[in-house]
């Protein structure tokens, strides 16, 4: 009796170191894979172009050491230009799409009116189409208002790209929030809008987060609308900037490796400062909904 | 302070009417306890008081004014919710100051009434502290407290002690009881707790379906129900109920009992109900007293013994007895019933008026 129980508890135990081995062993490779490209280019960006080419997967020895694309990069003026123009329309779409999603979906989730589910399924019906397939209506729309080559109409497409995924996730979060708090704040007579920014703004913070950083990526290495909506000098964004070292002929790779290592940054940072309220945002969402 | 009338209160959610028309009349300073059973709408009708939910039809009136339209900081009331409902990134003294910093009120006074509030409920250590670092009775006792400093007319309670437990409940009721003692300011107590309703009512509200069963203190629920519901439903474990025949001369028999004496006015009709409360009962030899049956089941709490005896019908009846009974499952008992203890009901569940009130009841 007792020794079955022993050789089944450590058979039990076995298993389950077993299992974890598994799953991290499957982690590790998928991290791998994924982080691979990154460091490749990462590395490459500190070597000339000789020590790229003879061996793109070496580390940087001294021979081949060089910041020759650091300095090709930041020397071009222009590439703080388009690194700002970068950030100005990621931070101001986010800001835009967190806003916006989080008072719509307040609306959706807490008030009782007509048409609220359809008015919901509309709002996130855009999930569902690539925003891509409207470029040339987006483009007319865009000479018409005479946004075209303006940061703004970045803005306006990236806002609109980034809302439905942030209404439906905000919604489904929203309503678990308890009804009571709320309730709560009303009879303690503050204001539907005072009830949105100083209760359930906070009680959403982890959520905001995980969309901001869902939202923030494809908007920040976007190529598609700057070319087309704002490829003047002026406006170009980084993405649109390494493209000056891509020539038809030749091709500046330290530059370009250099560039983009600079534009990997920000994502980076980002995830840094929340990664912790990322993760609880995601397992809120994957217990609660 | 201020009285409360509900006026033939309505409430449709689209097109199903929940609440179908309520009147009622809570007097300053008393203490008025919803029950009911789980959707019977005790919960709407209290959020319809506080302004949360609209009326559908008739009138809120609170202290002479009618409320329909007004919001629900405007009318004077504080509400206490079953989920604390604490705001998570303000402390303790943030949580109770929050209403009256953004009334604009006075800092000193602001400050003068949550330091009160606190020492009242024993909150001073506390008042620095977010409410994920307390325990459940110490959350809920900030959020009467947070209902304290508005000093509101009338406060609302949406079963507030039921996320805690066994001995905190006991605790937390008691010192209700003693915060509208010293306080004596309306209350409006939702509650599913036998014991809470019986203890802090001065009157109990029972609830059905969107219909008020019946208003009245505690004690005159107890022993003089106005009708079958209400009978089962207060008091713990609840009423035995038993097919009763009429035997033309005033007097029913129960299965194969002797004509019994029931002490009501005027019962009529043949399909008739004989309640008796399992306290009531009292243990004989078999074969004396009313009944005679077999113990199924005997529950000991040790001060207090619940035996379950089969009668032959489909529900056994219960007998509360004294802890000491020796009777175990299969032996036979009989069971005596005491007339003043009796209730009959007619077919429709109404019960017949007792010809004495219950000594306790004025
Ligand atoms: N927002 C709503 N929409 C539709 N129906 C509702 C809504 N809120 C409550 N109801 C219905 O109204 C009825 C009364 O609900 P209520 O919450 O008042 O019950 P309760 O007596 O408080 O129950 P419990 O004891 O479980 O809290 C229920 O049948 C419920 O389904
Ligand atoms: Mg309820």
């Amino acid at each position: 009796m007792n020794t079955v129980d022993t050789t089944r508890a450590r058979r039990g135990r076995m298993g389950r170191i077993g299992t974890a081995a598994g799953v991290h062993a499957v982690l590790l490779t998928y991290t791998l894979i994924a982080i691979f490209p990154v460091v490749i280019v990462v590395l490459n960006s500190f070597k000339n172009r000789r020590g790229i080419f003879t061996e793109p997967l070496a580390l940087p020895t001294a021979e081949t050491f060089s910041t020759e694309g650091y300095a090709t990069v930041l020397n071009q003026g222009n590439f703080l230009l388009y690194y700002g123009n970068s950030l100005i329309v990621t931070i101001v779409s986010l800001f835009l799409i967190l806003l916006c999603g989080a008072m719509a979906a307040h609306a959706l989730s807490e008030y009782r009116f007509k048409l609220n589910t359809l008015l919901g399924v509309y709002l996130i019906l855009g999930i569902m189409v690539p925003i891509r397939l409207g470029t040339v209506a987006i483009l007319q729309l865009m000479v018409d208002l005479s946004l075209v080559n303006t940061l703004v109409s970045l803005i306006l497409v990236y806002t609109a790209q980034g809302l439905p995924v942030a209404i439906f996730i905000l919604t489904e979060f929203m309503r678990t929030l308890s009804r009571d708090i709320k309730d709560c704040a009303r009879v303690d007579g503050l204001s539907e809008y005072r009830i949105f920014f100083e209760v359930v703004l906070p009680l959403i913070r982890p959520v905001l987060a995980t969309v901001a950083v869902f939202s923030m990526i494809p908007i920040w290495n976007d190529l598609w609308f700057p070319l087309i909506l704002a490829s003047s000098d002026a406006t170009k964004t980084v993405t649109l900037g390494v493209q000056q070292f891509i020539g038809q002929y030749t091709v500046n790779w330290s530059a370009v490796l250099a560039s983009l290592s600079i534009a990997i940054l920000p994502v980076l940072v980002l995830y840094a400062i929340f990664s912790r309220q990322l993760i609880s945002g995601i397992t809120a969402g994957a217990v609660k909904g | 302070m201020a009285d409360l009338v509900l006026q033939d209160v309505r409430k449709r959610f689209g097109k199903t009417e929940v609440i179908h028309g309520v009147d009622l009349e809570v007097k300053d300073g008393e203490f008025v306890v919803f029950v009911g059973p789980s959707g019977c709408g005790k919960s709407t009708l209290l959020r319809m008081i506080a302004g949360l939910e609209e009326v559908s039809g008739g009138d809120v009136v609170i202290g002479g004014e009618r409320m329909n339209e007004i919001t629900p900081s405007d009318r004077g009331i504080a509400m206490v919710f079953q989920s604390y409902a604490l705001y998570p990134h303000k402390d303790v003294y943030g949580n109770m100051a929050f209403a009256l910093r953004h009334a604009g009120e006075d800092k000193a006074l602001i400050d003068e009434r949550v330091r009160k509030a606190a020492d009242i409920l024993g909150l001073e250590p506390l008042l620095k502290r977010r409410p994920k670092e307390l325990s459940g009775g110490q959350r809920q006792r900030v959020a009467i407290g947070r209902a304290i400093v508005r000093d509101p007319a009338i406060f609302l309670f949406d079963e507030p002690l039921s996320n805690l437990d066994a001995a905190l409940r006991v605790q937390m009721r008691v010192e209700i009881l003693r915060l509208h003692q010293r306080l004596k300011t309306t209350m409006v107590y939702v509650t599913h707790d036998q014991v809470e309703a019986m203890t802090l009512a001065d009157r109990i509200v029972v609830l059905r379906d969107g219909r008020i069963e019946q208003v009245g203190t505690p004690l005159e629920l107890y022993h003089h129900p106005k009708n079958r519901f209400v009978a089962g439903f207060i008091g713990s474990p609840r009423m035995n109920f038993l097919t009763a025949t009429p035997d033309g001369q005033g007097r029913v028999t129960v299965r194969d009992s002797a004509p019994i004496e029931v002490p009501v006015r005027d019962a009529t009709g043949d399909a008739l109900t004989l309640g008796i409360r399992p306290e009531h009962v009292e243990l004989t030899a078999p074969g004396q007293g009313t009944l005679t049956g077999e113990v199924l089941v005997a529950e000991r709490l040790g001060g207090e013994t619940f035996l379950h005896v089969d009668l032959g019908d489909a529900e056994p009846l219960v007998v509360k007895a004294d802890g000491g009974v020796t009777q175990k499952p299969g032996e036979t008992v009989g069971l005596r019933f005491p007339p003043a203890a009796l209730h009959l009901f007619g077919s429709e569940g109404q019960a017949f008026e007792h010809r004495e009130r219950h000594g306790l009841i004025a």
